[in-house]
């Protein structure tokens, strides 16, 4: 089986997990204690007819099946074919309609593209700061096992594995732009925009600034996924580093640094894969507590509205979106795991 | 397709590892360098450089500009400055004063019926002038389109101009709050918003009033800039951006780093550290919300009014009030917003000598001869997700379990706590700790939070008494002024007696600012007019 069948049969066996995660973020959504529209209209004298009216704007008034129907988009499908009592069904997730928000009274689709680039953009950087920190220190700390170098690599790893990435995040505020004034405390500028949105002269000016207002949020995101790749990058390290083919190439005498780069470091790197694709989840329950920190306005930020003001619609469309990103982060992994490792078999028998 | 060759994704790996870490390194090096190019901007500002404009970080995120349609007080924080209201408050008091209307209303038909002379001067942004019909559909449109703000308005039975610049509306009941609360109200262009409602509510709002919308993305900034025909005494602020920022010390840090001019939504523990701070001062004042904790007077053990007062007894609100609010709040003692009761002229001083001093004898002395609870039985409060009421509620149980009698504290969600409240079961709870923001009349207050119409509603105390119930819509029914004065005075004194409420605090409305950056920008009584940009005292230094 080829690349290609492999990724398609991947894709196509996530569908139920999806499927799975629209039926059961839906159902713990609607077993939530209370009624949306009481909570939307708290500290008013609603009258019945208000709170109909709302009800029906938003689909609350039919019963739960035809709400869940509604939402994953077969009532639309019905309402194509003529199935009577669907006529005006709208449509739904399937048709890649989240509905509307209560809170923000926009479609919640609009509202999750404008989110997600931000967070893309943060956990991008996060990562590309983790890797680019975590293999190196990593591999010296293998190298240099129980020297100097690794134990203060271990202890890195250790106080960025234990300490919660919002309190790194304020201890950063504090020190570089409260203290030093060193840099932005908080927000995003995005280098898509025109550099006069923000009053700058010029692109380079732009792309400096979304630089430096990515400098705090991306260390405060990245240093657990830091942590925790050293510390795998390094168990692996050794267990290569220990491998019979290792001790065979020293015995032929082959350069340490020639072993280390062409036989050990391969071979590590998978777990390491395996963990950047996992970690896409601790990611992004991160990037919810980053996002508030630093007031970047993006899909964690957006969840935690949603929750806070008991939007339905949003809650629903945010959480679905995020099982989605993690089921295709995971589908990711695999296939990057299948390219890098030639052991792994594309799903042919023996 | 086929698969990839070994060698052909070996270079490519380490080719996007190499040039991961080149951009990674050098990015993070440009960012940190102080001394980068030359062009390149001052580090020591990390506000946009926009020139003559004012950045006001807020606490929420405002979500849309059409008052007829937006009830949130963030998105208001933005509106008030693009549209005039009818009648306006004067800063920092609930005194309605007339701005498009050319004067006070002249009162008909016993306060059912009130015309309203109008200016011709003001225009709005598009140019066209404000008349009768602007103000019509303002008033009417909540209800014709049964929008959030609905209850504010369904009052009016019939509105009509009579002619471009006079207005007359009448109402299915005299309705004492509507001179100081509803005509308080943003006029809107209705031909523009009857255009295309959706566009005029989230991109192109049109008011009268001396900023114009120019641009906003939801959750990240919204600016307006000044309007330069503006028919009144203009702002000398050439613009205008507000930034929310929800997390309490990310807010703090940017007034703290001076990356924001004006901060909204001052967080009380960090109120003390703000004001050391050279070059930041505060400035607060009264609003117009009341926190409170409420009895189950229908059921249970709180259904006896003894026992309401030895919970009274059991602790003191005003020691809470001190130790905990701080410099951001005053204890006040009665149900309405302190704003009201000094524009009401009521005697506060002599409700607030009838706050329950602590006496925890007192209180066993009242629990002991209750036949409504026995030693040993709780007492259940619950509380909104709000770490002060929690507070508050906790310190009462400490108290309650320190004189032989059980209380539990429940904190609830939102939508858990409104339907608890709301049942009036004392299974379910027999205090309830609140807050309400109230407005520019008491009956805001004693209506919507003590009238028997509203248990169930905005109230779960279910307080049954006859003459207090009728002189509650008495008021509410009446323009006559000195007779709503003392009938209201009467309501509150029999609230406080029987202890309805326990009423806790009101919490200053307050904004931080740069001294070197603005003056004259201040707080007002209402969140909504929160720092108050519409008056032409305010500037840029």
């Amino acid at each position: 089986m080829g690349l290609l069948r492999y990724t398609l049969n991947r894709f196509l066996q996530a569908i139920p997990v999806m499927f799975g995660i629209a039926v059961i973020t839906f159902l713990l959504v609607n077993s939530m204690p209370g009624n949306p529209v009481d909570v939307m209209l708290a500290e008013q004298d609603a009258s019945p007819e208000l709170i109909q009216a709302i009800e029906e704007r938003y689909g609350l008034d039919e019963p739960l099946h035809i709400q869940f129907l509604n939402y994953i988009g077969f009532s639309w499908f019905l309402a194509q074919i003529g199935f009577p009592g669907f006529a005006d069904a709208p449509p739904g997730l399937l048709q890649g309609d989240l509905g509307l928000s209560m809170y923000y009274e926009r479609p919640v689709s609009d509202l999750m593209l404008t989110r997600l680039p931000p967070t893309l953009l943060l956990m991008m950087s996060a990562f590309a700061f983790a890797l680019v920190t975590a293999i190196p220190l990593g591999v010296l700390a293998a190298t240099r096992r129980n020297q100097p170098a690794d134990h203060v690599s271990r202890i890195v790893a250790l106080i960025g594995v234990s300490t919660p990435s919002f309190w790194i995040g304020i201890m950063l505020i504090i020190l570089f732009s409260v203290q030093l004034g060193w840099l932005p405390s908080g927000r995003l500028v995005y280098p898509w925009r025109d550099p006069s949105h923000y009053g700058y002269g010029s692109t380079l000016e732009l792309y400096y600034q979304t630089v430096r207002h990515l400098i705090l949020p991306m260390i405060a995101l990245g240093t657990l996924q830091m942590a925790t790749i050293m510390r795998v990058e390094r168990s692996s390290m050794i267990e290569s580093l220990q491998k019979e083919y290792v001790k065979l190439a020293r015995a032929y005498g082959v350069s340490e640094r020639k072993i280390l780069r062409k036989h050990a470091f391969r071979p590590s790197q998978l777990p390491v894969v395996t963990l950047v694709g996992l970690n896409l989840t601790s990611a992004i329950g991160g990037a919810v507590l980053i996002e508030m920190v630093f007031s970047i306005n993006g899909m964690g930020r957006l969840l935690i509205q949603s929750i806070q003001t008991h939007d339905y619609q949003l809650v629903l469309g945010t959480t679905v979106v995020i099982g989605f990103v993690f089921v295709i982060g995971v589908i990711i992994t695999d296939i990057a795991y299948a390219y890098i490792d030639p052991r792994v078999s594309y799903g042919e028998g023996s | 397709m086929r698969r990839l060759t070994d060698e052909r994704s070996r270079i490519t790996r380490r080719q996007a590892i190499a040039s991961g870490a080149a951009v990674s390194t050098s990015l993070f090096l440009a960012g940190c360098a102080d001394d980068a190019e030359e062009d390149l901007p001052d580090d020591d500002d990390d506000t946009p450089d926009v020139e003559g404009q004012l950045n006001i970080t807020q606490q929420v995120a405002p979500i849309e500009w059409d008052p007829v349609v937006a009830n949130d007080a963030y998105s208001g924080q933005i509106y008030h400055t693009i549209y005039d209201g009818l009648y306006e408050y004067d800063v920092q008091t609930v005194d309605p004063q007339p701005k498009i209307a050319a004067d006070t209303p002249e009162i008909e038909r016993d306060g059912e019926r009130f015309i309203i002379p109008l200016r011709e001067e003001p225009e709005f942004h598009d140019g066209t002038p404000v008349t009768a019909e602007d103000v019509i559909h303002s008033f009417t449109a909540p209800v014709e389109e049964q929008t959030d703000n609905m209850p504010d308005f369904d009052m009016i039975e019939d509105a009509e101009a009579i002619d471009d610049h006079t207005v007359q509306f009448d109402l299915e009941f005299p309705y004492g709050a509507f001179e100081t609360v509803t005509l308080a109200t943003y006029i809107v262009n209705a031909e523009a918003r009857q255009d295309d409602p959706e566009a005029f509510n989230l991109e192109n709002p049109i008011g009268s009033g001396p900023y114009q919308f120019d641009q906003a993305e939801i959750g990240e900034f919204a600016d307006v800039t000044l309007w330069e025909d503006y028919w009144d005494e203009p702002s000398q602020i050439p613009s205008i951006r507000w930034e929310p920022a929800e997390d309490d010390a990310g807010r703090v840090s940017r007034m703290l780093a001076r990356e924001t001019d004006v901060m909204e939504g001052i967080p009380p523990a960090d109120w003390e550290s703000i004001e050391a701070e050279d070059g930041i001062s505060i400035e607060d004042t009264a609003d117009t919300g009341v926190f409170y904790l409420a009895f189950n007077c229908q059921e249970g053990p709180t259904a006896d009014p003894d026992v309401r007062r030895a919970v009274a007894y059991c602790h003191s609100t005003s020691a809470f009030v001190d130790d905990v609010i701080g410099e951001a709040g005053q204890n006040i003692n009665y149900p309405v917003g302190p704003t009201i009761a000094e524009e009401w002229d009521f005697p506060v001083d002599e409700w607030n000598d009838m706050e329950y001093e602590f006496d925890p004898d007192r209180a066993q002395e009242l629990l002991d001869n209750s036949d409504a609870i026995e030693e040993g039985d709780e007492i259940r409060f619950i509380s909104p997700p709000d770490d002060l009421r929690e507070q508050w509620c906790e310190l009462v149980v400490d108290r309650l379990n320190e004189i032989g009698y059980g209380g539990r504290v429940d904190r609830l969600d939102w939508d858990t706590f409104t339907d608890t409240y709301q049942s009036g079961d004392a299974d379910e709870f027999n205090v309830y700790s609140l807050g309400w923001t109230g407005g520019g009349d008491p009956d805001v207050y004693l209506y919507q939070l003590f009238h028997e119409s509203q248990a169930g509603v905005n109230q779960g105390h279910f307080y049954e008494s006859d003459e207090f119930h009728e002189k509650i819509v008495q008021a509410r029914e009446s323009v006559d002024m000195d007779e709503r004065r003392e009938l209201y005075i009467e309501v509150i004194e029999e609230i406080l007696e029987e202890v309805v409420w326990i009423p806790g605090w009101n919490t200053l409305s307050a904004i931080a600012y740069d001294e070197d950056r603005v003056e004259n920008v201040l707080p007002d009584t209402s969140t909504t007019t929160t720092p108050r940009m519409d008056l032409p005292d305010a500037a840029l230094r």
